[in-house]
């Protein structure tokens, strides 16, 4: 734990550090139950749109992957960077509301998530969702 | 004419489209006439990241990639190869993927000239291009009216190399062949300039190799500003890796280099002249030349454009992407071209196809490597404002950050190019 870190009261967290690893494992590392019950029902629904979002919404979310996809490859992760393709919608959701709170610190990724309202974070993970499996 | 044919496109609605895309690779555009065709020159991180794209779209357009070159060698991490850390190969791309996976007409030529009246671009080989919509990403070009004896012929001996092909692999072969003791000149431009921080990085990537095989070498960075990107992070890690072998002198003091002598191999400034065992001498930069035979580029050099959809702003239905371009606030970059290639094929495919288009939203992230395993980092979140793209927010790292946070960076930034690479050329 380096002293320049903001303490989060979330030192198990490898997304702390920035680190490689999913951040499907970070997600559900994170400590909110309801996120473990949560990642194995989305994993019934990957293959479908979800229910309620619009063809705009889901072209919203194409849109905006761009951001994302400048850094995240589809498929495996890369060493630094996560996989992000697959990720249940919930990690994806708690994922992008802790960096944007400061719950998670990594500088890139908190930048990002400030950048997005609701809306767009959910049309994000509704488009990761329904692309690939965690890896 | 075009209004009518948007209609048409929106009546149609997105389900009937879709569902003919995937029958048949068939497309709104086909009824009546053929695809919609775009044509784009220089497949550099801008303009394959348009053709990538626009071929999102399922077949639905047309799309034409003219470059000059057979493989693409990136500029990013080029410095990395200069210290070391990469080979060549690793830095260069193929455009395989986007030719034989994704449908794009890839065509190793050179655009000449432009016939607005028939909207075909005229290419160097005699061929001609019809298109409905045209995207110049040219990348830079150099201006050789600043520094005095620096020409295209002296850059052969003094290589800037900052288009990365064999200027690059020329600049390592002069750090590999000088003597022990020897003197690096590195001489930035003024700005704009393609990478902000580039030729700090390329001092610290080349004093990372010097420091391991030739330890008396020194560079000196003879400056023609008196600021630079990322300054104190930089002159930090100077002084904790490269002390006494790197040295910084701004404008201020010397005025910056204001002559060469290639066949002597020196190099002056307005009071002292030095012999450099290797000189790097990176000039000012202007938009790729193209952009001066099609009219694209104003007074300054660069090209006004639209933010909103990159449509230049002298020549309608002709879009520009990357260094080319007046970017607002964002700084010149891959990562900067890149992404506005995805706001200008957002922009172009509505025009042509109806798709739907959003408010443009506009990134740049830049990592630095001080060492192998020390990297910075900087980045900001663009918008367009008052017709300008601004900033809207940024990070940067910070002096006397943890070598594990930099360490973190380091192995980020290799995972960002391979990322980064497949979202350009697939």
């Amino acid at each position: 734990m380096s002293p320049d870190r903001k303490d989060t009261g979330l030192k198990t967290n490898p997304m702390d550090r920035e680190s490689p690893r999913s951040v499907l494992a970070a997600a559900t590392a994170h400590g909110r139950g309801v996120l473990a019950m949560s990642t194995a029902l989305t994993f019934c629904v990957l293959a479908a749109h979800a229910p309620g979002v619009s063809a705009t919404d889901h072209q919203l979310g194409a849109y905006l992957a761009g951001e994302c996809t400048a850094c995240h490859r589809a498929g495996a992760a890369q060493e630094g960077i996560p996989s992000i393709f697959g990720l249940p919608e919930s990690a994806f959701v708690a994922a992008m509301e802790a960096y944007r709170s400061g719950a998670r610190e990594a500088m890139v990724m908190r930048s990002v998530a400030a950048s997005l309202n609701d809306r767009e974070i959910r049309a994000l993970a509704q488009y990761f969702g329904t692309r690939g499996v965690p890896q | 004419m075009k209004a009518t044919r948007r209609q048409l496109v929106r009546w149609l609605g997105r389900g009937a489209a879709a569902a003919m895309v995937s029958a048949g690779q068939q497309s709104p555009g086909a009824i009546g006439r053929a695809r919609p065709k775009v044509v784009i020159v220089g497949g550099g991180p801008g303009g394959a990241t348009v053709a990538r794209y626009l071929a999102l779209h399922g077949g639905q357009l047309d799309i034409t990639l003219v470059e000059a070159k057979s493989r693409y060698t990136t500029c990013f991490f080029s410095n990395l190869y200069l210290g070391g850390l990469r080979t060549y190969d690793s830095i260069t791309q193929g455009y395989e993927h986007l030719s034989s996976a994704e449908g794009v007409a890839v065509v190793q030529d050179t655009a000449t000239a432009l016939d607005p009246g028939t909207r075909r671009l005229r290419l160097r080989s005699g061929a001609s291009l019809p298109y409905d919509r045209l995207v110049i990403a040219p990348g830079v070009d150099f201006r050789y009216d600043a520094v005095g004896g620096y020409d295209e012929t002296s850059a052969e001996t003094m290589p800037h190399a900052w288009r990365a092909g064999t200027q690059t692999r020329r600049l390592k072969q002069q750090i590999e062949s000088m003597d022990d003791g020897g003197l690096v000149i590195i001489a930035p431009p003024q700005g704009p300039y393609r990478c902000p921080p580039g030729p700090y990085e390329r001092a610290s990537m080349i004093a990372y190799y010097l420091k391991r095989t030739k330890p008396a070498s020194k560079i000196l960075i003879l400056d023609s500003k008196n600021s630079f990107s990322k300054q104190s992070l930089f002159l930090e890690a100077w002084e904790r890796y490269y002390a006494g072998m790197i040295e910084w002198i701004p404008a201020s003091f010397t005025g910056g280099v204001k002559k060469v002598d290639a066949k002597a191999y020196t190099v002056s400034t307005s009071d002292e002249t030095f012999e450099p065992a290797v000189a790097n001498i990176i000039p000012p930069q202007t938009a790729g030349q193209i952009t001066q035979q099609l009219d694209l580029a104003d007074d300054s050099g660069w090209c006004p454009v639209d933010p909103a959809t990159l449509e230049s702003r002298l020549r309608s239905g002709i879009h520009l992407v990357g260094d080319a371009i007046i970017p607002g606030d964002m700084p010149k970059s891959a990562y900067s071209a890149n992404s506005q290639a995805k706001v200008c094929a957002m922009a172009v495919a509505s025009e042509l196809i109806g798709s739907e288009r959003f408010p443009a939203r506009f990134r740049n992230t830049c990592w630095s490597h001080l060492t192998e395993d020390d990297v910075v980092k900087i980045g900001a979140d663009y918008r367009v404002k008052d017709g300008q793209i601004r900033k809207i927010d940024g990070f940067v790292s910070q002096v006397g950050e943890s070598m594990e946070r930099r360490a973190q960076a380091a192995s980020e930034a290799r995972g960002w190019y391979k990322g980064f690479v497949k979202d350009v050329f697939g």
